[in-house]
């Protein structure tokens, strides 16, 4: 633990004030105008959720091995999506944290570990708000799934530890090398691809399954899926190497921020 | 007392690498530490004890900026360090921080907290910051809607709610209006006599003298003096108006100080003159003139002026005119020519000392050319007489009074 000097944990303590209330400025800021203003918050993601759930069940009328009824892709779909989301607009925002404020990283002195905070915060909220957007619509639709809900900390925790290590590690690189940004979100892309979202790994040739398992993402994205689509609890053997890359990638990402620190200003 | 404010041998370098890959690889220690380095800050070593209003001047890129984001830590030194005893408050630049969406009041609390202050513990008074700002209803209107003006009253409000032990700022004053100027300027006097150091850049020399004990000149990276304020301004004035003239401290110390210029032509014998007396010594509304010989030693066949200055001890100026804006016209010189300069003067001042400048200069495409510049070259006084009117203040308006009975 030498790597994470006291100090990041005492400043995230320190700021938690600010944290929170810029969590909530953030939301604030982009409904203010509207007449129906924070009522989108939610509007957003429940529309989401409605929109695959009809188009996916009524028009493409998608079916999947394993979970019954006419709703069960829609429901694997989303149970995909929502942890990728998560994952996803993470990985995106830190990318380019850094460089975004970087007028105010230059012009007040604060602890920089605050602004990933910000995003990480904002990121859970919309991720909760998703969350139970899916369990209404799913409800509605005949769809319990919560007898394995206990699981759901342990999948935030690696999911969060993933994209955190992605997002701060790339992200500080990018400061300095800027193609990094432009790299990343191009593989971006091709993850989701890579990742059983839209698909089921079962699907694919037994060969081609051993290389998807190298992805951390898969394993995440399957635990989700055995608890929100499937009903049952995940399997821990595919969430222990998620959890192994996570934690790698999150101790990267605080040596390079830790070493970046000083220098960033000087290119900001 | 102990030091506010220590800053001991920084140095800043800005490296650039062949590569940032390389940058990124020094970091694993793959290869080794980079190597081309623009150095912007050499070796600047001060301190500032509590109480003290400290000015720096130098010119654009001198590397002011520099080394106020790195006292401020917002930039990291390569090498020294700096002690701070004490909490810093800076105003680097207007509005810094601010969401255009929030409210004022909104944005006052977030920035507070973003500086590590908490409204809700009452470490800052949210009222104390709307009374300051004085921006009436638009406190609690979206800051996009703000005026630059009201953005630093807001800027300076939140800054300084709290005490600081040190407080930073730089030029954001100087888009305020003049009112809230002085306001901002009672509110430094004040923290100052609790005890807060403050440090303050700007390019307004006459503010710095005004208000600062003590001034920092920085000169390319370089700390070039750190004492009494006018010494200092005079030095960075002399530095900024002739810049053709390169500065050199090492040459003596006297002369060095007071004259300056290209020395095409010389100044000499300046001396004051009022009529009725041969002294130094003048009354209110005595006329008076200043005189001084010139020499020329090449040609300089247009675009000529003469000037003078009147400034108190602290080295504010007070007044000063050229031949440009009495006669409307210009002069020259031929090699060998020597011309006396005689300004005319009625005096205004209030009882105290005055020390003048005169200078020679040429004026190409608006840019005046010292050929010749002495500075507190003389000095005179005013005499506390019976005729003078002031009790306060540099200059003396003649001023009577009436008081009268009110009959109801």
């Amino acid at each position: 633990m030498t790597m994470i000097r006291g100090n990041i944990i005492n400043d995230i303590f320190k700021y938690r004030n600010f944290i929170i209330s810029a969590i909530k400025v953030e939301f604030y800021s982009k409904y203010k105008r509207s007449k129906m203003g924070m009522l989108w918050m939610v509007i957003h993601p429940f529309m989401q959720v409605l929109v695959y759930a009809l188009v996916l069940s009524a028009i493409l009328q998608a079916k999947l091995p394993g979970i019954g009824g006419q709703y069960a892709y829609a429901i694997y779909l989303m149970s995909g999506i929502v942890a990728w989301t998560m994952f996803s607009d993470i990985f995106s925002r830190l990318l380019t944290v850094f460089i975004d404020n970087g007028n105010l990283l230059k012009k007040v002195h604060f602890p920089r570990i605050v602004l990933p905070m910000i995003i990480i915060g904002v990121a859970i909220v919309n991720f909760l708000l998703m969350l139970i957007s899916m369990f209404i619509i799913f409800a509605v639709l005949g769809h319990v799934s919560i007898e394995y809900l206990f699981w759901m900390p342990v999948l935030i925790f690696v999911t969060l530890i993933n994209a955190i290590g992605f997002g701060l590690f790339f992200g500080v690189l990018n400061i300095f090398v800027r193609d990094i940004g432009q790299i990343m979100t191009i593989v971006l892309q091709f993850w989701f691809w890579l990742t059983p979202i839209v698909y089921s790994i079962d699907m694919l040739p037994a060969s081609y399954q051993q290389i998807f398992t190298l992805n951390p993402m898969t394993g995440v994205v399957m635990g989700y899926q055995s608890i929100l689509a499937y009903n049952s609890s995940p399997d821990i053997n595919i969430l222990i190497y998620p959890l192994i890359t996570g934690l790698t990638m999150f101790f990267l990402a605080i040596f390079v921020y830790n070493k970046g620190n000083h220098e960033m200003a000087d290119v900001l | 007392m102990k030091d506010v404010l220590i800053v001991n041998n920084i140095s800043k370098i800005y490296y650039s690498y062949k590569s940032e890959t390389r940058r990124v690889l020094s970091w694993f220690n793959l290869i080794k530490k980079p190597k081309i380095g623009r150095k912007v800050l050499t070796d600047i070593s001060f301190s500032i004890l509590p109480g003290e209003i400290i000015g720096v001047v130098g010119s654009n890129g001198a590397g002011k900026s520099s080394l106020l984001k790195i006292i401020t830590e917002t930039l990291y030194q390569t090498s020294g360090n700096v002690v701070v005893n004490g909490s810093i408050s800076a105003i680097l630049e207007l509005g810094m921080g601010f969401h255009p969406e929030l409210s004022g009041r909104q944005n006052a609390i977030n920035t507070a907290e973003l500086m590590g202050y908490s409204i809700s513990r009452g470490d800052v008074s949210i009222s104390d910051i709307e009374n300051f700002a004085d921006i009436g209803e638009y406190f609690d209107l979206p800051v996009r809607s703000y005026s630059s003006g009201m953005q630093v009253r807001l800027a300076f409000s939140v800054a300084t709610a709290f005490k600081p032990d040190l407080l930073i700022i730089d030029e954001a004053l100087s888009v305020g209006d003049a009112a809230f100027q002085r306001k901002c300027f009672r509110k430094i006097e004040e923290f100052q006599k609790k005890g807060t150091a403050v440090l303050f850049v700007s390019h307004d020399i006459e503010t710095i003298k005004r208000i600062c004990s003590k001034a920092i000149f920085i000169k390319n990276g370089e700390l070039i003096e750190f004492g009494q304020t006018k010494k200092v301004c005079d030095m960075y004035e002399k530095e900024v108006i002739s810049a053709s003239v390169p500065l050199n401290i090492e040459i003596d110390e006297n002369t060095a100080h007071n004259s300056y210029g290209d020395n095409r032509a010389l100044i000499s014998n300046v001396f004051l003159h009022n009529f009725a007396r041969s002294s130094k010594f003048l009354n209110i509304n005595e006329v008076f003139s200043i005189n001084f010989n010139v020499e020329f030693l090449e040609n300089v066949v247009e675009n000529v002026g003469y000037s003078i200055m009147i400034k108190t001890k602290e080295g504010i100026s007070i007044f000063g005119t050229d031949t440009e804006k009495l006669q409307n016209k210009d002069f020259r010189g031929f090699s060998g020519d020597q011309k006396k300069v005689s300004f005319l003067i009625t005096n205004y001042l209030a009882p105290g000392t005055y020390y003048v400048n005169c200078a020679i200069y040429q004026t190409n495409n608006g840019v005046k050319n010292f050929l010749n510049r002495k500075i507190d070259v003389m000095d005179f006084n005013v005499d506390l007489s019976n005729t003078s009117t002031v009790v306060h203040g540099l200059v003396d308006l003649n001023a009577s009074v009436t008081v009268e009975g009110i009959i109801k």
